[in-house]
């Protein structure tokens, strides 16, 4: 795991995933812009939704060990984990 | 006739009954709603009744009173017993109901009469407006036939395109994602409701709704979502998002922020809520010197409580030159150890203690992207209690820098739960527009007060303690953590009347008549700004965020200022439509 890139809410909560553990977390992955066909693709791979999109921001939903390999890809930037809103 | 007790509106009232009798008086529209009497006697009339507080009208027998106490009440009666009713030594103003006109009150107060009859054209008509929210009523009819598509991202299926989570529903299909809440129904109803006796700012305007997960994430896929649908339309498209969150760094650098200012552009406009936590202790700012420490007061509620929260995250944030340890001592008494920034592997450390656990979160500048520090604590509770003990706990900051800090903190409790309330001297009422309402590109509204009473559909009076004609204090301040200036201006928040989903169940207080619901909130005086921007989309689909926020805000103006006067509540102040 590349704990540089991943934001305090997703290191504290990978502290209650044992490192076996398929429990899925949603992730926000910024990543550089733009991502070649193959970086495109291997991001799918791993989860990632709307890729096609460029916007150089994305959604995926991922395990522990995804999440590691997804860190340790040099064109990711930083990893988010996702936070429910309220109504205003 | 103790006429020095009859407001204007029932002596008026009094004076037609004598001068043209009671099938005289109801040949002739009046102000006042009447109900004529199957006898031809004096019609009915309802009443406010403002009284001694234990006053018993049983004796009157023509008076049908609808409370047994208080000092204001409704009734109704035939006209020609008022007179009687004056009489009562308990009773000190009679005065005639007035019909409730939902919106007609908002609308007048920032003049969208006056430009609709400038120009009736002015519908929204082509524009797409966009609904990220709990869903809609396909079935109220101030939506029919106006709904293009609604992503359920909460039904599982193939989603669309490569974002394959929820589903799209289109036609009768739609009646299969339900709005139970009945926030997204009602919202929508004041961006672009159709009704004859209500409606929305744009009445004409198209839908795509997503009803959401309310995850970040999926907000930002829901914004995609109605843009890339709208394009395909080739559609000028705003979307309105009455929603936020205090997990961010106030600034606009998260990923939604980023997210949202990426996807906008010409003819593709957000519009936001700046929140509701105005006077909420929810933030604190302290200034910390070089090798100087500082502690953090908040307060709990008892963990008995019905609103004690199962946990509590605080979000800290300081400049990315500054280096702080961070500690937590809780409410029994117990102290972590002061956590410096870890740097080489997990940045997260548990404390465990009988009453409570905290974990803290200490990387260091890299992680963000803005270059600044962020630290998380989270609390939760002892592992034999299921809420957070209630009491005095303290956020303790050591500066083991070389230079002060200036360090923002929000506390962030479950939706329901009593807030962790910091506490003087550190407690700050402003930074507290969050994300997405701190985007850049986005337009952020604040709420002003048009009523503040209202009968429901039972007959009964309802008040809040809002000021009218005033910002609603719930509106939350800026400026950004930045400095920027949010909110950008200001439109009716409160207490707003729109469309009631018929699968959601609110209070009866809150239900005005059929298929109609009163709220309050910076979700309501959001989608009066998306309504507007629609229209503006209307005559100029190619406008730009910018653009449009400019149009907006030179309409716009802060009662009793001058001209050009910003606010950190206000933003540019009060939208004026007829300047749009």
């Amino acid at each position: 795991m590349e704990y540089s890139k991943i934001d305090p809410g997703l290191a504290g909560a990978l502290e209650d995933i044992s490192p076996d553990d398929r429990e899925l977390l949603t992730v926000s992955v910024r990543t550089i812009c733009p991502l070649s066909p193959d970086q495109q693709k291997e991001l799918r791979r791993m989860g990632g939704k709307g890729v096609d999109s460029g916007l150089g921001i994305y959604s995926a939903t991922v395990d522990r060990t995804t999440l590691a390999e997804l860190s340790r890809q040099p064109w990711v930037r930083k990893v988010s984990l996702a936070r429910r809103l309220n109504m205003s | 006739m103790k006429y020095h007790k009859l407001a204007a509106s029932i002596a008026s009232l009094m004076d037609d009954l004598q001068t043209q009798g009671p099938l005289g008086m109801l040949a002739v529209a009046h102000a006042f709603p009447l109900a004529a009497a199957a006898d031809g006697t004096a019609p009915t009339v309802h009443i406010f009744l403002r009284c001694k507080e234990k006053t018993n009208f049983k004796e009157m027998a023509d008076i049908r009173v609808h409370q047994e106490t208080g000092k204001v009440r409704t009734a109704r009666l035939p006209l020609d017993a008022i007179g009687a009713l004056s009489e009562h030594s308990g009773v000190s103003r009679i005065s005639a109901a007035r019909e409730l006109r939902p919106l007609d009150v908002a609308s007048m107060k920032v003049n969208l009469p006056t430009l609709r009859s400038a120009d009736p054209s002015r519908t929204g008509k082509g524009v797409i407006v966009g609904i990220v929210d709990s869903g809609i009523d396909c079935a109220h009819p101030a939506f029919a036939g106006r709904i293009r598509s609604l992503w359920d991202q909460n039904i599982a299926g193939n989603g669309w395109g490569t974002t394959n989570y929820g589903t799209v529903l289109t036609g009768e299909a739609m009646f299969a994602s339900n709005d139970t809440n009945g926030h997204g129904t009602h919202v929508a109803g004041i961006a672009a409701g159709q009704h004859s006796t209500f409606g929305g700012v744009a009445p004409e305007a198209e839908f795509i709704i997503v009803k959401t997960n309310f995850q970040n994430t999926g907000i930002a896929d829901g914004v995609r979502y109605v843009f890339e649908e709208a394009a395909k339309l080739d559609r000028a498209a705003v979307v309105n998002l009455s929603l936020g969150g205090h997990w961010d760094a106030h600034d606009g650098s998260d990923d939604l922020s980023v997210a949202i200012d990426g996807l906008s552009g010409a003819g593709k406009i957000v519009v936001a809520a700046a929140g509701n936590e105005g006077g909420d202790p929810i933030h604190a700012q302290v200034k910390i010197l070089a090798n100087k420490s500082a502690e953090i007061a908040f307060r709990t509620v008892p963990s008995t409580s019905a609103n004690a929260a199962p946990w509590i995250m605080l979000n800290g944030w300081y400049e990315g030159a500054g280096s702080c340890d961070i500690g937590m001592r809780t409410s029994a008494g117990n102290t972590t150890p002061m956590q410096a920034i870890i740097s080489n592997g997990p940045p997260t450390r548990n404390f465990n203690f009988p009453t409570a656990r905290v974990r803290i979160t200490t990387p260091p500048a890299a992680v963000t992207p803005n270059g600044d520090v962020q630290f998380l604590v989270e609390i939760r509770p002892g592992l034999a209690n299921t809420r957070v003990q209630g009491g005095t706990w303290r956020l303790l900051v050591n500066n083991t820098g070389n230079s002060a800090v200036r360090l923002d903190v929000w506390s962030i409790v479950p939706p329901n739960a009593g807030s962790a309330a910091f506490q003087a001297p550190a407690e700050s009422d402003d930074l507290k527009v969050g994300s997405p309402g701190c985007a850049a590109s986005v337009t952020t509204a604040a709420a002003y007060t048009t009523r503040n009473q209202w009968i429901d559909a039972g007959g009964s009076p309802h008040a809040v303690g809002l000021t009218l004609d005033d910002i609603a204090e719930f509106s939350s301040p800026g400026p950004l953590r930045d400095k920027r200036k949010k909110p950008d201006l200001t439109a009716p928040g409160a207490m707003i009347v729109s469309c009631l989903s018929s699968k959601s169940s609110p209070p009866p207080a809150s239900i005005i008549g059929p298929g109609l619901l009163i709220e309050a909130g910076t979700s309501m005086a959001c989608p009066f700004v998306t309504g507007l921007v629609a229209l503006l989309l209307q005559a100029r689909p190619k406008a730009t965020p910018a653009q449009i926020k400019a149009k907006l805000q030179g309409a716009c103006a802060i009662p009793g200022r001058p001209a050009n006067a910003v606010d950190p509540k206000w933003g540019a102040g009060l939208i004026d439509a007829s300047k749009l």
